[in-house]
């Protein structure tokens, strides 16, 4: 991981755009089809699409000011694999006044209950002082819940600070994700490139075949990222399903292939030509791979930047990264579709 | 009821989920129906832990058996009916298929195509000419109940497995169902009458009750039976024909 000034890779950080040549598709980090059921009554002065879509629920317990270097100390050694240690930016303690203090334990994940922490408490011999926290009409109140996503602005985080939990703003995420990526623009122009011409030589063919049923030019690349291995696949609806989409066969292919401790497409960077529908861009999420590049846009089918930006439907947990060649001197062209299918 | 045909075709998908769940993989099943001849056509189980194919969903496993059996010609005259509200990719194929119908048990809160997170079956970017009725919520709780049986195994191998007490508290209680998310009301007072409106409105299910004996049993046998079904299915057509 390198500094942001000391990348030596040039990236457009406001537009999204690296060395001139790939631009990020951005995940929407918050979506706005939002959970109806979400609880309102919490979530005023925010509008609609500024509210987090998902909650984890944490373990909230009560102790006094002195004892906070011991329960840090428990969290470090006893809680690393808990999902809010991965969450730097939510903090671990709120002040209620000069002794006492809220101190933000663990998800529910991880502990399921109070009962639980008193069993591993006594488990591992610990004694450690706390009490269940009362909120303004003295009941108990013993679970908190944390926005699942980083606050995608500074306002929105200050915000969210005060609605549900306190959290500090660490600079825009997407610059970190970009900077932190690596980029072997050699190589990804060679894979992009090659997609393009055998795209194009598929048109001809087809063209001077003057069959009734052509196939459509649309061609993906599958690339292993640590053998370098490389699959590819095209389209195949015209042999006879509707849906055996050039993505949807190299998914099939790579599984066939699959080594014994293979995993889905874990391993695997997918360039394909034309952008992919609902269909396509919801199996890349199922088969976990890590990034696409593509190079033409359906406006109206395409599902990553023309629709849905279906690659960052849930953020944290299964998203891929996707990056349009916009490189005006090495243009890429492949043929036009039929804006009406879906590719 | 205009559902009674809807309810015995989803019974036998959660039959062929309990069988799923018997034999070691997710849950979630499937069945195609012909509607002209009310008969089933091809069947899918979730086979995607044995397969490490990630798009290897029920629905999926049920379309390869349509090519297979050279049913696809009957695509517009067929209607799903699942488990579990069908994800995103599915709900596309579905879709780009051109299958007329969609029943589905609960709803898929992660990946559901069918409202939960996005309504591709009657979206814009997915082939709108081919936009079919989807119902959702028949035998929900039952649906619910084998997902859960399913994930209190695989948290029995997790290293801190959750007390019993909790366990079945839960298998009694079910979250409410956003019916609204899935259906308009006039579609929903067309499918299961006003009588049953309070429901619609209450976030309820159809029945309260949990057909216990259902996911309960045991069904070794029903992929012989679905295939002894498909093939007379088979005869069926081959008599029309040749007449
Ligand atoms: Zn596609
Ligand atoms: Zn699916």
């Amino acid at each position: 991981m390198v500094k942001k000034i000391n990348n030596p890779v040039k990236i457009d950080y406001v537009n999204c755009i690296v060395e001139d040549t790939l631009k990020q598709i951005k995940p929407s980090l918050l979506t706005t089809f939002s959970d109806s059921n979400s609880n309102d009554n919490c979530n005023n002065g925010l509008d609609e699409n500024q509210k987090p879509l998902n909650f984890i629920k944490c373990l909230l317990i009560q102790i006094k000011s002195t004892d906070t270097p011991k329960f840090l100390k428990f969290i470090k050694e006893y809680c690393s694999a808990d999902i809010l240690s991965r969450m730097p930016h939510i903090k671990r303690i709120k002040k209620i006044n000069k002794q006492d203090l809220l101190l933000l334990l663990c998800s529910l994940d991880f502990l399921p209950n109070i009962l639980e922490f008193e069993e591993f408490l006594s488990k591992k011999n610990l004694h450690l002082a706390y009490n269940k926290p009362r909120n303004d009409c003295n009941s108990t109140l013993e679970y908190i819940d944390i926005p699942e996503i980083y606050p995608p602005s500074k306002d929105i985080c200050s915000c969210w600070s005060e609605i549900y939990w306190p959290m500090t703003w660490r600079g825009n995420p997407n610059d970190q994700i970009l900077n932190d990526m690596e980029y072997n623009m050699t190589e990804i122009k060679n894979n992009l490139q090659l997609i393009c011409e055998k795209s194009n030589m598929k048109f001809k063919e087809e063209e001077e075949a003057k069959v009734s049923s052509k196939a459509l030019p649309v061609v993906t690349l599958f690339v292993n990222k640590k053998t370098g291995e490389a699959i590819l696949s095209t389209d195949e609806r015209h042999k006879s399903r509707p849906i055996d989409h050039s993505i949807m066969c190299g998914i099939r292919d790579v599984c066939a292939q699959l080594s014994e401790d293979g995993y889905l497409c874990l391993d695997y960077e997918v360039y394909t030509t034309h952008e992919p529908c609902s269909m396509c861009c919801m199996a890349l999420i199922h088969s976990r791979i890590s990034r696409l590049f593509y190079l033409k846009d359906m406006p109206k089918t395409g599902c990553l930047k023309n629709n849905y930006h279906m690659h960052s439907i849930k953020p944290l947990n299964s998203s891929y990264h996707v990056f349009q060649w916009v490189n005006e001197k090495i243009p890429l062209a492949v043929p036009n579709i039929d804006p009406d299918v879906c590719v | 009821m205009k559902i009674d045909y809807d309810i015995k075709f989803m019974e036998l998908a959660v039959k062929l989920a309990k069988y799923s769940l018997d034999h070691g993989e997710t849950p979630v099943a499937c069945i195609y129906v012909h509607i002209p001849s009310n008969k089933i056509i091809a069947y899918g189980m979730n086979d995607t832990n044995k397969s490490r194919l990630g798009i290897s969903h029920a629905e999926f496993m049920g379309i390869d058996q349509i090519y297979k059996n050279n049913f696809q010609h009957l695509l517009n005259e067929i209607a799903l009916y699942v488990t579990v509200e069908p994800c995103i990719m599915c709900a596309s194929a579905i879709k780009q298929l051109g299958i007329k119908k969609v029943v589905f048990g609960c709803g898929n809160e992660r990946f559901g195509g069918n409202g939960s997170i996005l309504s591709i079956h009657n979206d814009f970017c997915t082939l709108p000419t081919n936009n079919h009725s989807s119902l959702p919520g028949i035998l929900r709780k039952e649906a619910i109940v084998l997902l859960r049986q399913f994930y209190v195994r695989e948290n029995e191998r997790a290293p801190v497995p959750r007390s019993k007490n909790n366990r079945k508290l839960e298998l009694e209680e079910f979250p409410p169902f956003l019916w609204s998310k899935y259906l308009s009301k006039e579609d929903f007072v067309d499918t299961f009458g006003s009588e049953n409106l309070t429901k619609y409105e209450t976030d309820r299910d159809l029945f309260s009750s949990v057909n216990w004996k259902l996911v309960e049993g045991n069904y070794d046998n029903i992929v012989n039976e679905l295939e002894l079904q498909i093939n007379s299915f088979e005869q069926h057509k081959k008599r029309k024909f040749s007449l």
